[in-house]
């Protein structure tokens, strides 16, 4: 004799839970978050070594570097004096509040004006799990193709800015910027995006500018 | 590519629903799953019945109802089906508010308060 009881519970609820309290604590000691999001081999890391480099100096900074497996990341980002905590996934496609609500604690949050999380490499999964971070930024560098924000709208529907790495190789690679920025706008209109190479530097001071002004915008409050 | 661990609270819920009502088995689960919730149906499926394997929900039944995409025009506020990328029918531009596609909730289990064909049903 089977009974049928009624659950109607969400999923996800737990993580948004979480995601809302880290949220709450992260206001609180006004602590700017940005997760950062894209495909595998984007240039996250590339780009966060450059950003530890110069904001490190600029801001107290500090990143949760989020992977499948090894401590590469952290060890690449330790070099330049900022606090970097390797969180390694086990095989989950994307992090979780917990994750961050964990590892974050580990940090002098109080003495803390910029946390960056680098998500799992991928474009579909972060999307749906909230961290509790102030902005999403997505990166998408042009060897990966135009036809990504189409493709995943979603991911770029929830960012705040779009990173467009790896503008060195536009010479030779077939990619249309403006195709790629008007599919991601198409979804978000509002989404802001600045040009960069993070090995070649172009770009980059614009980048550190929107950081600085968004951290200053969120301590303002 | 996360619906193991998705599969894994699933069950976790299950079992737990099962535990609360004193009962001894959960033999069917009803979920709610929208077509833009990034959760591959099939994908789900498998890892749900590795997920239930030496639990009380072993070989439940996992009963899927989908949810399609609805939006609403951020221009002109017509609501409409079809894909989030799509154009407005009715205007011509991009964007919309997604009114539902995004659900993934367990609606409810059904639990047996005996252990099973094979299984003995206490007082």
């Amino acid at each position: 004799m089977s009974t049928e009881i009624k659950v109607e519970e969400d999923v996800l609820s737990l993580n948004r839970k979480n995601a809302s309290d880290n949220r709450d604590y992260f206001a609180r000691l006004g602590v700017y978050v940005l997760n950062l999001m894209s495909g595998p081999g984007a240039g996250k890391t590339t780009l966060l070594e450059r950003t530890a480099e110069v904001m490190g100096k600029r801001l107290r900074m500090a990143v949760i570097a989020g992977d499948l497996e090894t401590s590469r990341d952290a060890d690449r980002l330790a070099k330049f004096g900022v606090p970097v905590v390797q969180v390694n996934t086990k095989g989950s496609c994307h992090m979780e509040a917990h994750q961050v609500a964990r590892v974050a604690k580990g940090f002098d949050l109080q003495n803390l004006d910029l946390l960056i999380v680098e998500n799992v490499g991928n474009m579909v999964c972060p999307a749906e799990f909230d961290l509790g971070e102030t902005d999403r930024v997505m990166v998408l560098s042009c060897t990966e193709g135009h036809d990504k924000p189409g493709k995943y709208p979603l991911m770029f529907r929830e960012s705040r800015l779009l990173l467009l790495n790896k503008i060195d190789l536009l010479p030779y690679v077939y990619f249309d910027v403006n195709a790629a920025i008007t599919d991601a706008r198409a979804v978000n209109p509002g989404m802001e995006v600045i040009q960069v190479s993070a090995t070649k530097g172009d770009g980059l001071p614009a980048w550190f500018d929107w950081i600085a002004q968004r951290v200053k915008q969120v301590r303002g409050r | 590519m996360h619906e193991t661990s998705l599969a894994e609270k699933i069950v976790e819920t299950a079992l737990e629903v099962a535990r609360e009502n004193g009962a001894k088995r959960v033999s069917r689960l009803n979920l709610l799953l929208g077509e833009l919730a990034g959760v591959e149906v099939e994908t789900l499926a498998f890892a749900f019945q590795v997920a239930c394997n030496e639990t009380a929900a072993q070989g439940c039944q996992l009963q899927v109802e989908r949810v399609s995409g609805r939006f609403k025009c951020w221009t002109c506020a017509n609501e409409r089906g079809g894909d989030l990328y799509d154009l407005c029918p009715s205007c011509g531009n991009p964007g919309g508010d997604i009114l539902a596609g995004r659900e993934f909730r367990i609606i409810s289990v059904d639990v047996d308060h005996d252990t099973g064909p094979e299984g003995t049903s206490e007082p």
